[in-house]
């Protein structure tokens, strides 16, 4: 019994702890580590925005765009290019085995000679 | 100044008007921040957090509540998205230290005690117990526990806060109690034996 009515107590006291609490405080440099960092945030906000509203370097992008976007666009036509070769080729092989025109193998290696 | 005049020169751009706000609403920021995240860094970096969200979204402030309502519920809202990531965070580590069975668990614990510097010095090992216990409560308990014990708020101003009914406030905040109460019970019981 003792020692439920003390376990109360402590649970009261400890609920009660934070009675009369002073609120927690900022330093002084609060501001200005606040004032870098919303400049820093919008230098680069703003760097961005140079780069997409300056009329030269939205040429230059656009022109770089353009450049990759072509090499893109022959590579592709490239490889195109080389599939349907390679697939006329085949087709010519197979052709060939067809009719019989494979060269016969008129040699064996030193081993069989032997 | 009117807070309406206030407000509109805010929404200039006024740099003296930010500086003023940050002023008088910085120690109220920061102590809420400490109260729900309980550490002095994550308090400092959420509340710049705060100041930026208000000087980048102050056009978007419609003025239908308070403009320190308006910063306290983004105070709130930025401390529980580093909450919500911490355990996420935590969540994680858990499962992978599972997985790998050479990990040891235990370390995953939260091990920190964290004391509030406006407690008074016979009351620092208390409110140490009790800040841990705070740490355990629902999400939406914790926040009205804490801005009413902590941050000293009304239940009017809290449920304004919260965007609440002042009955759903006292609510959590008795609920909170009851469970911290439980908690305690717990903890001292075992302490006693």
């Amino acid at each position: 019994m003792e020692k439920h009515s003390r376990i109360n107590r402590e649970v009261e006291k400890t609920l009660s702890a934070l009675d009369g609490i002073k609120k927690a405080q900022t330093d002084e440099l609060f501001y200005e580590r606040l004032s870098k960092k919303i400049d820093s945030r919008e230098r680069k906000t703003t760097s961005f925005l140079f780069l997409v509203k300056e009329p030269s370097y939205s040429l230059v992008g656009f022109f770089l765009i353009l450049i990759i976007a072509l090499n893109i666009v022959s590579l592709a036509k490239y490889r195109n290019d080389l599939n349907e070769q390679w697939e006329e080729y085949g087709n010519q092989q197979t052709q060939v085995e067809e009719i019989g025109l494979s060269i016969p193998i008129l040699y064996t290696n030193s081993e069989n000679i032997k | 100044m009117q807070e309406e005049e206030f407000i509109s020169k805010l929404k200039t751009g006024d740099r003296y008007a930010f500086w003023k706000l940050v002023e008088d609403y910085k120690d109220q920021v920061y102590n809420t921040c400490l109260g729900l995240l309980q550490n002095l860094q994550d308090a400092e970096d959420v509340s710049q957090e705060v100041f930026m969200e208000v000087y980048q979204s102050i056009d978007s402030f419609n003025e239908n509540s308070k403009l320190s309502t308006w910063i306290y519920r983004i105070s709130v809202t930025k401390s529980l998205e580093l909450i919500r990531y911490r355990k996420r965070k935590k969540r994680s580590a858990f499962f992978r230290a599972i997985k790998n069975q050479d990990h040891d668990i235990s370390t995953i614990e939260d091990k920190t005690t964290f004391v509030h510097p406006g407690v008074k010095l016979e009351n620092k090992e208390r409110a140490m117990i009790l800040m841990k216990a705070i740490k355990k409560l629902p999400e939406q308990q914790r926040i009205a526990f804490t801005l009413h014990k902590i941050e000293v708020l009304s239940y009017i101003e809290i449920s304004r806060i919260m965007e609440k009914s002042v009955s759903a406030v006292e609510a959590l905040t008795h609920r909170a109690k009851q469970n911290l109460k439980r908690d305690l019970l717990n903890y001292y019981k075992s302490d006693f034996e």
